[in-house]
Order: C-alpha cells, then sequence, then structure tokens
C-alpha cells in the first residue's frame, strides 16, 4: 500500500466503524435493533477497539518502526496502564458502591442505608 | 517504508514518549467520569447530553482532519511545500470547526445553568471533553508555527522533524476523541 492510500483506507475503515456504532445505537434507540443495552455496549467496545487498531496501523505507522521497537512498547505501556487505571478505579469504587455494611462504613463513616446504593 | 525515513528520530521517539504520558492523563479523566455518571444532582444526565447526530458530525471533522494532516506531512516529505500548506490550512478548517461545535455545546449548557460547577457529573465531563478541546485549541495554535516555519524555511528537516510531531500529536488526540465519542455519547445513549 502507497502511504496515501494507508491514510486514505485509515479514513474510510475509521469512517465505516464509526457509522456502524453510531447506527447500532440508533438502532436501539428506536428499536429496529431488538438487542439489550449491555450487547449493544459491547458491540460498541468492538467497534472502538478495531478504530483504535485501524488508526494506530494506518495514521501512527506502528507496524513500520524500524530499530528497536520503543514506539510500539511504550505505546502498550500506556495501554496497560490505562488498563489498570481505568478498571482498577471501576473495580474499588463499585465495591465502595455496592459494597458489605462493614465497607460502607469503613468508607462513608455512616449506617448502612440499601437506598442509597448505586444502580 | 523508506517514507517515514524520519520517524525513528530521537526527538520524535520523545514527543511520542509524552503522548504516551497524554495518554495516562486523559485514562484518569475517563476513570473519574466513568465513577461519576450517576452523580448529576437532577440536572443532565450522560443521557441528555448526547445529541448523537451533532457528535457524529464532530467525529467526521476530526477523523477527516486526521487524513488531510497526514498528506500535508507525505507533500512535505516529497518537498512539495505549496501542497503541503494547502493540506495543512484544510487541517486547520476542519479542526477549528470541531472546537467551534464543541465551544456551542458547552456554551449551550452553561446558559441553561449547567456549568461545571452544577454537579460531580458536570465537572467531570467538562473536564473530560475540555481537556481534550484544549489539547485540539493547543494543537491548532502549534499548526500556525509549525506552517510558518514551512513557509519561510521550506522542507528542511528541521521542519519536517517539526511537522511528524504535529501529525502524531493530532492523530493522537483523534484515537482520544474516539474514546470520547464512545464512552461518552453512545454508552451516554444508552443509559449506561
Amino acid at each position: 500500500m502507497t502511504p496515501v492510500m494507508t491514510y486514505i483506507v485509515g479514513f474510510l475503515a475509521s469512517t465505516a466503524v464509526t457509522l456502524a456504532a453510531f447506527g447500532a445505537v440508533m438502532g436501539h434507540l428506536d428499536g429496529t435493533i431488538a438487542a439489550p443495552p449491555h450487547v449493544v455496549a459491547a458491540g460498541l467496545i468492538l467497534f472502538a477497539v478495531i478504530q483504535l487498531l485501524v488508526q494506530a496501523l494506518c495514521f501512527l505507522h506502528l507496524s513500520e518502526e524500524e530499530g528497536p521497537r520503543w514506539r510500539l512498547a511504550s505505546f502498550l505501556l500506556a495501554l496497560l496502564f490505562t488498563a489498570i487505571l481505568i478498571g482498577g478505579t471501576l473495580w474499588i469504587m463499585r465495591t465502595i458502591g455496592h459494597g458489605t455494611p462493614e465497607y460502607r462504613e469503613i468508607f462513608e463513616g455512616g449506617e448502612y442505608t440499601p437506598q442509597a446504593q448505586h444502580d | 517504508m523508506t517514507t517515514h525515513a524520519h520517524t525513528h528520530d530521537t526527538p520524535v521517539l520523545g514527543f511520542w514518549l509524552y503522548l504516551m504520558s497524554d495518554c495516562i492523563l486523559f485514562a484518569g479523566l475517563f476513570a473519574t467520569y466513568a465513577v461519576l455518571t450517576g452523580e448529576t444532582f437532577g440536572g443532565p444526565t450522560p443521557r441528555d447530553l448526547a445529541n448523537l447526530p451533532f457528535v457524529l458530525g464532530e467525529t467526521m471533522l476530526l477523523l477527516a482532519s486526521s487524513m488531510t494532516a497526514g498528506f500535508a506531512l507525505l507533500f512535505a516529505r516529497r518537498h512539495r511545500r505549496t501542497l503541503a500548506l494547502g493540506a495543512l490550512a484544510i487541517t486547520f478548517a476542519l479542526g477549528a470547526s470541531f472546537l467551534a461545535l464543541e465551544m456551542s455545546e458547552f456554551r449551550h449548557l452553561i446558559s441553561e445553568g449547567y456549568g461545571p460547577a452544577y454537579s460531580a457529573y458536570l465537572s467531570a465531563f467538562f473536564t473530560l471533553v475540555g481537556t481534550h478541546g484544549a489539547h485540539v485549541m493547543a494543537g491548532l495554535l502549534w499548526m500556525m508555527v509549525v506552517a510558518a516555519h514551512l513557509a519561510i524555511k521550506g522542507t528542511t528537516a528541521g521542519s519536517l522533524r517539526k511537522l511528524t510531531a504535529l501529525t502524531l500529536f493530532w492523530h493522537f488526540l483523534d484515537i482520544v476523541w474516539i474514546c470520547i465519542f464512545t464512552f461518552v455519547y453512545l454508552f451516554g445513549a444508552l443509559s449506561l
């Protein structure tokens, strides 16, 4: 693929995935797609990952690095940190939110009130 | 592959490492946003902010600008200075249009009384989306500087290196926006 083509292909593929994600949500909202919200959400995450890969290859050219692959290595490390930061935060905060009375006493210093839980 | 001969410069690698640290900054903002989505204090919810056709327009502007930024770099590497400046001008116009749309969304919310101080959720929303917007603003200013450098000095090794770093920055912002599009707006429309 010529360099110009990588940008054009990257743009077209990104557009296609963006429109697919947009269409999935619009379809879900107007009832033409009967899937439950968490299935649609899983699809959205898949589309986002596909788009991340498309842009990493076509725009950032991560597959064309010469010599030691510092850029790829630091990119993967940043993705790992991102996953730990976001996953860890949600895990801890939901543990507190849905927690046992003991947790709520520790973190909120108040008594256990079920209706104050999230969701 | 040889067309990317400038991408393994040490200064460009240094800039790349900055981008990776910026990625972790955004990870913190996304985590905060995810935790605070329910804390709306009776104000706008994620679903209320998810005006999807509007946000799709913003997304397409940034996607197109990412492609034209790539063209600018390719033209500059072939020493086609005028074409490179033209591609940069189109990139700038697309980026500025994106920023104008985002500002109009913010202005609308604030004029309704729903500024960042209204609820924890809106604080998180304005911080996450606004930090991306501030990056786009910085990118636009930087683009003017690089364009001036390119226009005055021509396609020297120095201006190519500056342009390479700028385009990496621009593509990175596009990827961050895809995450905002997905997790703020599309997930918001699903009330997740």
